[in-house]
Parts: C-alpha cells; structure tokens; sequence
C-alpha cells in the first residue's frame, strides 16, 4: 500500500524528492537491526522526566522504556536526541522518515509518539493522508493536562476564577495558554505568565510569583514531587480543554511494521509484569496505562 | 566540518592576467571601504553590497547588454556548489577583484576567481545536531568590508573569513540556536559597522537589530523589535523600544513577541537611516493576543549612529495571517510636479505595495499588487488596513468539539504576495519590478493536534493558486499603482530581480529559467535553462569592457516544504547548486 500511496504523492509532487534521497538514510529492516545488534532510539533532547542526560547519562521515563525494550529483544540501545520543532509530523520526518535535517541521521524507533486514531489517520486539505510515511503505536501511557496549586494563594479555591485575581504560569506555545487565554471571555489573560519551560513556571511557583502552574501531569508531578499539604496536582478547572488526556506511544517508519510487531509485544509484556509501572515508580510520577490496557485490564 | 583550500597557484595567474590586461580596478584585493559600499551602483566594475547599492534598488547602470543584443549572452563559467547540499540556493554574489564571495546551502562560502570560475577556497561551517532553521537551510549572501568576508550561519554566529584566504578572523555569537535563534540573511555594512537581523520568531524570541565594528565583530548597539526591551549602546542603556512594555500586547505575551529581523535591511545614505524589516508577532494565535503587537509586521527606520527607531510604519497591525513585514523597504526619489519627493517603496506579505515618505515613514499611497485580496477591503488614509470582517482565522480554543474548525479562504497565503525575494527599482523607467505570487490558503483550525508528546491545537491550511499560474513578476508604477506589464509563471517565484540600464530586467524561475524582459514592456528577449530552480538573486558587473551577469541554480527554499496543489507546480525541478556567469561573446 505504502508504494501506492508514495506513488500518488509523486504524482501530486510532494515527496518526490524522497526518491533522491542518499542510500545511506534508507530505513534499516528489523532482520538488519536483529542482525547488527543495536537499535536506534529516537528520544527527545532535555525533556524530563520522559527523556534527559543526567550528568550525561540519559535518564527518564522513555529512555528506560526503550532501554528495557531493547534488552528484552537481546539489542544494544543507541540514542538520537532530537529537538523538538514545531510539531508532531515534523519530529516524525526529522527522526524517522526523512532524517536530520542537516545530518540524515534517522532512528528505528521514535519514543513519545501520541497515539490517536484520529491523527494517526488524519487527510490533510485534499483528502490524502496526512502521516503515511509512519506507523504510530503500541501505547504505554495516558498524559493529561494537570494544574498545580499552591492552596495558600488560591484559598482552596478551586475554580479558574481565582485567576482574575492570581497569577497562572504556563509554558508558551502550549494548549493550556491557549485554553485559559480564551477561556471566560478573555478575562483571565493578563494573569497568564507564559515560561519558557514548564520547570521555569514551576520555578516561580516555588519562589510564590504565581499561585499554579497549569501542564502535563508528569511534569507537574517531577517538578513538584514533595506536593505535601500546601500543594495540589489535579485537573480542576480544565473540563472545557479540547483534549483533557491522550495515549503516548511509539512511531516506526511506515514499512517497519515487523519492528513495532516486536516492539508492541514487548509493551504488553512490561504493562503485565509491573515493569511499566516500576519505571514511573522510579521518577515518582503516577502511572496511568493507555486507554488500550485500561480496556483489557 | 571546515574545508578552506587555497590554490596560490591559481590565485597568481588569475592576478598576473588581471595585471596584464590593465583591469579598471586600480589594484588587486584593495580594502572595501565604506566610500566603495556607498558608490556601488555607480562602481559598474564591482558588486560590493547585497541589493547593488546601500538603498537596495538592484539597478545597475550597465547598458552594454540592451534588449537588441541580449540574445547573443551565454555562460562563460559554472560553479558547482558540490557535494550531496545541493538544496535551496537564494544567495547574490559579491564581486570585488577578480573574485567572486557567494554563500550556499548548509551555511558555507565560496571564493571564486572570475575569469576561470575556479575555486580559490571554501568555507564550510560546523551546525550543531540541535539546530531546527524554519524553512530550509540556505544562506542568502555575505557582506565585504576591508580585508573580510562576512556571513551568517544557520546557528546564528556572525562570521568574519580573510578574503583571501577563508581563514577565520572572528566569531561573534548573534544568538543562541538552542532558543530558536539563527541566521540566513547577508550582512549590511553601514559606517564600518555590520548591521545583523535574526531568525527564529517562530519559536519565540524577540527579534533585534545589532550593529558590530566590522573589523572586529565587537557589538556597538543593539536593538529590540518588540515593545518593552531594553536597547543598548556600547554597553549601556540605551532606552526601550516603544517607550514602555504593553501598551499595545496582552498579559506577558511581549516578553516573548516574536518580530524577527530575519531578512535583514537596506540603508539610505540620504537620510542615514537604517531600515529594518520585522516578522509575525508570536505566538501565531492572534487571539491570544489583543492589540496591534508594535513593532511587528512593521518598517523600522533606525539612526545608525544610535540604534534608535526614528519612526516605524507597521503594514500588518495584530497579524493573524503570517504576513512578516520583512520585505526590503527601497530607497528612491520621484518628481511630483516640481517637487522631488524622497519616497522608500516595499511590496508586503500582505499584498498591498506601500510607498512612504522616507525621511519621516509618513504615508503616501498603497494599492494592491496581487488579485483578490479577502483580509482586508482597502487602505485607510494613513496605510493601516481596514479588516475585512470574517478574514482572520478563527481562535482554536473555539473548537472544543473536536472537530475542524470553520475553514477560512484568505488571499495572499502566508507565504504572502510576494515572500523573502528582493524586487528592483529601475531609475530609466521608474518601474518597480515586484517578483508577486498569486495564491492563497485555506486556513482552519486543527483540533487534533500535537507538539513535544502534548496535545496542542494547530491551524490546517492548504495553499491553493487562484489561476493557472502562481509566478508573477509585475512592473509597477510606484506614483500611480498602475500594472504597466506582467509575466506569469506557472510555478512560485522565489528568485530576486535585477534591472539594468540597458532597458533590461531580470530573473530566474523555479522551471530554471533566467529571463531577460525589455523594462518597459515585459517583452521576454532572453531565456536560459540553468538546469536546476532559480531562487538567488542576479547581479551584473563589468570586466575589460564587457558587461557580466551571474545568478545561482539550485531548487529549494520554503516553496517545496509545503506541499498540495502548489507542489503540482513544481514537481518536475530538480535539486542543484550552481553558479552561472555570462556574458555577451566578443565580436
């Protein structure tokens, strides 16, 4: 199918410049990676606690995911840090399609893909598909969007109308800045202190600039893991955010479909036998399973 | 990876020729001086400043090649920019001495000896793994000045190479690429300084224009681009930039505005001022952000002297539609009865071209250059838009169903009337020639959407040609607005416009034509097949008596990242990354 749809894209002009891509960028097979002993992991850069260099060690929740997936297929894991653009389908062609824009370096697998069948099988504007080059699956976590509290300056208040009168940090760019900036009319905009990261507006939750801190749960649970009484780490407030939670998986190139075969097993092995949830236990952060093992669990 | 080569041996013989031959140039690799950088539209036998001139009019009074004889002009040389980078070439060569600076794809630079289009050294930066350039990696040209070649690199790292050898005389940082920052624009020199924009407002930066000593890179003043920040002089404070933080933003949002500079300038000796180019304001939700967003989408002028805004003029006020307002703003005089108006001209993203009183940005006149315009009905009496109601794009928090949003048909598409392509200003006929696309998106909102494993709400689009052609290069009458000619292309154009005195102008298309059109008809009177897509810009000069013209070929830029019906256009070009030099055959 892939060849057919490739070929239609030629057609319409887009991706032809894939066929003239060097050899060396073409998608190794799971028989060469069985074969070669290693596989190429594709994680993001500085992105705790999913994926990050401890003293130049790579840590994080992805890192030992895909650490334990390689072991359990007898590989050696090698990294790709990437950095994040502007978003998911570009960090799909830059990791595992097209290459590195600048090196073509391309990994086998790329961690922290999120798992949507309605993305996954998204048109775009003339009704082609919009992400066939990749293959998204075998899901391993449930994120969501959280708000921390500091219940000293919100009074245990725990609607967002507290935040005509207090501050909120979110990290720029992201939905939670887009959601509370519209939500109520606007009216909580200029209380909306937009960080550069989300660790820098949990920074100004501890040093008391703002009263909460509004992201991913597991983000909010690393930055803040000692909440004690003072703090709350809930989604309160967030009912009205389009998407309230989402599955994180994993994404191959699209003719590597033995490889996720592989990997996916390996997956439902580690959400069986608590290693999943011992991983999350090691960062601290709670681990919810994706909607698929809620289901079968 | 740095590769510099130098071929003494070649270099000699070329400089033993250009002695034997008593060449125009008084002596061989003279210092650039500002003195140069200000006559260089009327130097014919150089080509020392990006746009012919400080003013960027791309006019050269040559008038050896004219409509009659162009058809006999063919190549005298290629270069190949080699190697597997063969992508995206929008570089303007330098010629200065017998060599020729131009830049390529992947931040590299090349010496060339331009008798023999021999290689006298490349430069090739080291890019870190982490960079993330927006819309492909090309460079668009260096500047000259003294005895250095200047550049900037895809990480944001103004360089300094000897001219004769490539070898590194300094390094100065413009930004940290990790935060979003980088550079494709040629440098400007202005009184010894060399004048830098930046890239990278898509990821929230805040666009700046510095000015460096440009024999040592040491920073004399630098300049924000949004409200609210600080500038500084030789160290000090150096006043903010509109006065005072948000009197036209929301909340924080100017801490992080966008604005970007990442075009670079132009300056006008008359009035000695710098004019600066800003991008989209950030973040792209324009509903997150209520107000006009100073100094986004806007002209600024600038005192070299001090790096203070002397006056802006803001073409897009609260963007919402991508329009940057980067565009080149083109120094020029016209007569209005007796009087001599200084005038700058820019044809903007949005596609309204704008004449301004350039010593004051005052408005003067504005009218459309490409058809069927939806965001706005028309220009009020002082150049700001009159919205057209239902033209922005809708706020994404709206689509809390989860499903796509209501779709929006917006004429130009964000990659605008006319893009990064610098036009040219005819002192013959008074004409403008303005490389314009006719083309627009539809625009929705993108429910399912995700950034960094988060969940997000994205804007779709799919850019769609409003005709058979997208190209158009048109010939505008800056007094009056009227079309005095146009040519349509079929595919995107991309390249820049020269025009000569020779009743001549111009361009290459992405199909990897250069044409040549008679100025005051549009008549085509030269065609040339470079083999790859044209999106560099041309320039001409003069050796022993005969008239040169050189122009880059190799396909890429923005245009080929975006896919659809535009990419039915230009399916069929293939990748290069060469550069061509003609000339007419000695009769």
């Amino acid at each position: 199918m892939i060849r057919r749809l490739f070929w239609r894209y030629c057609l319409a002009g887009f991706l032809c410049l894939l066929a003239s891509l060097p050899a060396t960028s073409i998608a190794r097979s799971f028989d060469d990676i069985m074969e070669s002993g290693y596989i190429t992991v594709a994680v993001y850069n500085d992105f705790p606690p999913y994926s990050f260099k401890d003293n130049k060690v790579p840590r994080g929740i992805d890192v030992d995911v895909a650490a334990q997936i390689a072991k359990n297929l007898n590989l050696d894991v090698r990294w790709m840090w990437i950095t994040a653009d502007e978003n998911l389908e570009d960090d799909m062609r830059n990791a595992i399609w097209k290459g590195h824009i600048i090196t073509r370096k391309k990994a086998d697998l790329m961690m922290r893909v999120p798992y949507d069948h309605k993305f996954s099988y998204a048109i775009d504007g003339y009704g082609l598909p919009k992400n066939e080059m990749v293959v998204m699956f075998g899901p391993y976590h449930r994120e969501s969007w959280a708000i921390l509290k500091d219940t000293q300056k919100t009074n245990n208040i725990d609607t967002l109308a507290i935040f005509q009168y207090e501050k909120i940090a979110v990290e720029i760019d992201s939905l939670p800045s887009f959601f509370l900036g519209a939500t109520i009319g606007g009216r909580l905009r200029d209380n909306i202190v937009h960080s550069e990261s989300i660790y820098k507006a949990i920074d100004l939750l501890k040093d008391e600039s703002v009263a909460a801190v509004s992201g991913m749960r597991s983000q909010l649970e690393w930055g803040m893991p000692d909440v004690g009484s003072r703090y709350t780490i809930n989604a309160t407030g967030l009912a009205a955010i389009s998407i309230k939670s989402w599955d994180i998986g994993m994404a191959v190139q699209q003719d590597f479909r033995q490889l996720a075969y592989a990997v996916e097993d390996q997956i439902t092995l580690m959400v069986d036998n608590g290693q999943m949830q011992k991983i999350f236990d090691n960062y601290k952060v709670t681990f919810e399973p994706s909607s698929l093992y809620q289901e079968s669990h | 990876m740095k590769s510099r080569k130098i071929s003494g041996q070649l270099l000699s013989t070329a400089l033993g020729l250009t002695l034997a031959l008593g060449m125009l140039s008084t002596n061989t690799h003279a210092a650039v001086t500002d003195k140069d950088i200000l006559n260089d539209q009327k130097t014919t036998d150089d080509v020392v400043s990006y746009g012919l001139g400080p003013r960027g009019q791309r006019y050269s009074p040559l008038d050896t090649l004219n409509t009659d004889n162009v058809k006999k002009m063919h190549p005298v040389w290629a270069f190949s920019l080699g190697g597997e980078k063969q992508r995206g070439q929008e570089s303007q060569p330098i010629v200065k001495d017998g060599v020729m600076y131009v830049t390529g794809s992947y931040s590299r630079v090349y010496a060339i000896d331009v008798n023999t289009g021999d290689e006298l050294w490349q430069y090739e930066a080291r890019l870190p793994d982490g960079i993330m350039p927006c819309c492909d990696v090309i460079n668009r040209g260096v500047a000259i000045y003294d005895d250095v070649v200047i550049f900037g690199t895809l990480d944001a790292i103004l360089v300094a190479l000897d001219q004769k050898t490539g070898k590194v005389r300094w390094r100065k940082k413009m930004g940290d690429y990790k935060a979003g920052y980088s550079s494709t624009a040629a440098p400007m020199i202005v009184k010894g300084m060399v004048i830098t924009g930046v890239s990278g407002g898509e990821f929230g930066i805040v666009g700046k224009v510095e000015a460096r000593d440009a024999k040592t890179g040491e920073l004399i003043w630098t300049r924000p681009t949004v409200e609210g920040h600080m500038g500084y002089l030789n160290g000090k404070e150096n006043g903010i930039t509109g006065g005072e933080a948000n009197k036209t933003w929301t909340g924080d949002l100017w801490k992080t505005g966008g604005a970007a500079t990442w075009l670079g300038g132009t300056y006008d000796p008359d009035t000695d001022l710098i004019f600066m180019g800003t991008g989209n304001p950030s973040p792209w939700n324009s509903h997150l952000r209520p107000g006009d967003n100073l100094y986004s989408s806007s002209r600024l002028a600038i005192d070299p002297d001090t790096g203070k805004i002397v006056w802006h003029f803001q073409t897009t006020p609260h963007d919402g539609w991508d329009f940057d307002g980067v565009n080149e703003l083109i120094a020029f005089d016209y007569k209005d009865g007796r009087k001599t108006v200084k005038a700058a001209a820019t044809a903007d993203r949005n596609g309204y071209f704008y004449v301004l009183n350039r010593e004051d940005g005052k408005f003067i006149r504005g009218f459309p250059f490409v058809s069927g315009i939806t965001w706005a009905e028309g220009l009020d009496e002082n150049g700001r838009p009159i919205y057209k109601e239902g033209g922005r794009p809708g706020n994404p928090a709206d689509s809390e169903s989860g499903e796509k949003g209501e779709t929006i048909w917006s004429v130009p598409s964000f990659l605008g009337g006319k893009n990064w392509m610098p036009m040219a200003y005819s002192q013959d006929t008074g004409l403008f020639y303005v490389p314009s696309n006719e083309w627009g998106m539809d625009i929705w909102n993108e429910p399912v959407s995700y950034k960094k494993g988060a969940a997000y709400l994205g804007s779709g689009f799919t850019i769609k040609p409003i005709y058979d052609h997208i190209g158009s290069l048109k010939a505008v009458d800056p007094k009056t607005g009227e079309l005095v000619w146009e040519f349509k292309n079929t595919a995107p154009l991309w390249g820049g416009v020269l025009a000569t005195a020779g009743n001549l102008v111009f361009t290459g298309t992405p199909e990897g034509y250069l044409y040549g059109f008679n100025a005051k008809t549009g008549e085509i009177v030269y065609k040339f097949n470079t083999g790859s897509g044209i999106v560099g810009s041309p320039v001409t000069w003069e050796k022993d008596g005969e008239q040169y013209l050189s122009v880059l070929s190799g396909w890429g830029g923005a245009v080929p990242l975006w896919g659809g019906e535009v990419a039915k256009t230009i399916k069929d070009i293939n990748q290069g990354g060469t550069v061509w030099t003609f000339k007419l055959p000695r009769s």
